[in-house]
């Protein structure tokens, strides 16, 4: 087991280690315009158990009770993520991720809108993490960019097939 | 305050002189983490709603934390990646100093009786003590894990330091500089601070999502009250406690006097640093990069100011006129 993994594995047992960040957080904000009803598209959103519907980076979705969920992932691994906080009114859905699985962040966080604009929909995807390596100094696949890349790259993809799903297309 | 009545002509001229309270502007230093940069806040008040000019001076590497000088005027500011303190004119917005301190300095104060600047670094489990005129070196003094928020007493004799990953606040006299004592908190204290009328200090704990009030006079707890989700800070108003919380993207609103929650503002997303200057709490929203005032009397959303790239404000941040 190679050291990140180790840490990984260690600070999903020790929660206090979970939180053994350094001082930087960072944050990654995407926003997809869809020509569909907002609540059409908050149905999907909300839809806790549904995200493979619309992720093409995810394969399978397990639902444990009513807050927990395991994105298997395609291209391997899995992510665990609690869900925080839905919200009907507002149309948004707020979660964190238990194990960032092979994602190279910690402590992450993020909420999912919907808003009416025009006649359509607008979705913003907004998180906030820290990256991987839990000290000074991370090798780059740990490092801040690395951290930003991999979130910003899940949210553009996702954002991008959402708007097909939602779209019929 | 100037600039403000400068836009203004004439008859309305005369109306503002009457209308405007005495504490017509403060000024805000803000900082940008992900803008390696302060946003230096002018806040002026008008009959019509307060106003704000704001300018953006470059510092060091992700700055984190801040500190003011109220005599001096000057900026204390701590470079957590760039590993240095940053010393800000007020005025001009022009950088002045910056030493390299340590392996991680984050959370900062300033002690107006000695003029000493107290640095806890986060890496090196230390509180770094310089002298604030030329952030020389007075002494090291070893502590817990993970040292985050920073207080001073009033009178300059104690320094409290909020030991994160110990779950404490270690209580330093400031002449000898050895610890005290320690005082017991929920889990994972991060920010603290001083009610204004001295001897209550309280303590943000992060992962128990509450705040532990502390008598440090007679040194015991008095209370422990459930706040938002992953509370950050606290500034006083009003005989009100404003506490920031993070994931909750709200500011619990809290009687000093009585304890009980009073309101919870669900106005601004990521929270963090939150100061005042005795009227009006002003937050800052590390999300949307923006610090929005809140009025301490009636809890309305005064004005929004735009800041730089994932702002933190980890301090006493405001300059009260």
């Amino acid at each position: 087991m190679s050291i990140p993994r180790l840490i990984a594995l260690a600070a999903l047992v020790l929660p206090g280690l979970a939180l053994a960040h350094g001082p930087t957080r960072q944050k990654a904000v995407e926003s997809v315009e869809i020509a569909a009803p907002p609540a059409a598209v908050w149905a999907l959103i909300k839809d806790w158990g549904g995200m493979a519907k619309w992720h093409p980076a995810v394969g399978e979705v397990a639902v444990n009770g009513t807050t927990e969920r395991i994105l298997k992932l395609k291209g391997g691994g899995n992510i665990v993520e609690e869900l925080e906080a839905v919200d009907d009114g507002a149309m948004m859905l707020r979660y964190r991720m238990k194990d960032p699985g092979p994602v190279p962040v910690n402590n992450y966080s993020a909420a999912i809108t919907v808003v009416s604009q025009g006649s359509g929909s607008l979705v913003q995807w907004k998180g906030a993490f820290y990256r991987a390596y839990l000290n000074n100094d991370p090798p780059p696949e740990q490092s801040d960019e690395a951290a930003v890349k991999a979130i910003t790259g899940m949210y553009k993809s996702g954002l991008e097939n959402l708007k097909k799903v939602a779209e019929g297309k | 305050m100037v600039s403000g009545l400068a836009r203004l002509a004439g008859f309305w001229f005369a109306a503002l002189v009457w209308s405007l309270p005495v504490s017509a502007g403060s000024t805000a230093i803000v900082t940008n983490q992900g803008g390696d940069s302060v946003s230096i806040v002018e806040l002026n008040k008008a009959p019509s709603g307060a106003t704000a000019a704001v300018r953006e001076v470059a510092v060091g590497r992700a700055p984190a934390g801040v500190a003011i000088d109220t005599r001096s005027r000057r900026a204390f500011i701590t470079n957590a990646e760039g590993r240095s303190v940053s010393v800000v004119d007020i005025a001009t917005g022009t950088v002045i100093l910056e030493r390299e301190i340590g392996a991680g300095p984050v959370g900062i104060a300033h002690d107006p009786v000695q003029g000493r600047v107290y640095v806890a670094d986060w890496y090196r489990n230390a509180l770094w003590v310089l002298q604030g005129s030329d952030l020389a070196l007075v002494a090291e003094v070893p502590l817990g894990k993970a040292p985050a928020g920073v207080e001073v007493s009033a009178d300059g004799a104690r320094v409290y330091v909020a030991e994160r990953d110990d779950d404490a606040v270690a209580e330093i006299d400031a002449s000898t500089l050895q610890v005290l004592r320690r005082h017991a908190v929920g889990s994972h204290p991060f920010g603290l601070r001083l009610a204004p009328e001295g001897g209550v200090l309280w303590v943000t704990n992060v992962l128990s999502h509450d705040v532990s009030v502390i008598d440090v006079t007679g040194g015991r707890r008095v209370a422990t009250l459930p706040v938002g989700h992953r509370p950050y800070c606290i500034a006083f108003a009003a005989g009100r406690a404003f506490v920031s919380n993070q994931y909750g993207d709200s500011v619990s609103v809290i009687d000093t006097g009585s304890l009980k929650t009073l309101a919870t503002l669900p106005l601004v997303t990521y929270p963090e640093g939150i100061d005042s200057d005795g009227e009006t709490v002003w937050v800052v929203s590390w999300m949307d990069e923006q610090m929005v005032g809140i009025d301490a009397d009636t809890l309305k959303r005064t004005v929004t100011v735009p800041l730089g790239r994932n702002p933190r404000g980890f301090g006493r941040f405001v300059l009260a006129e």
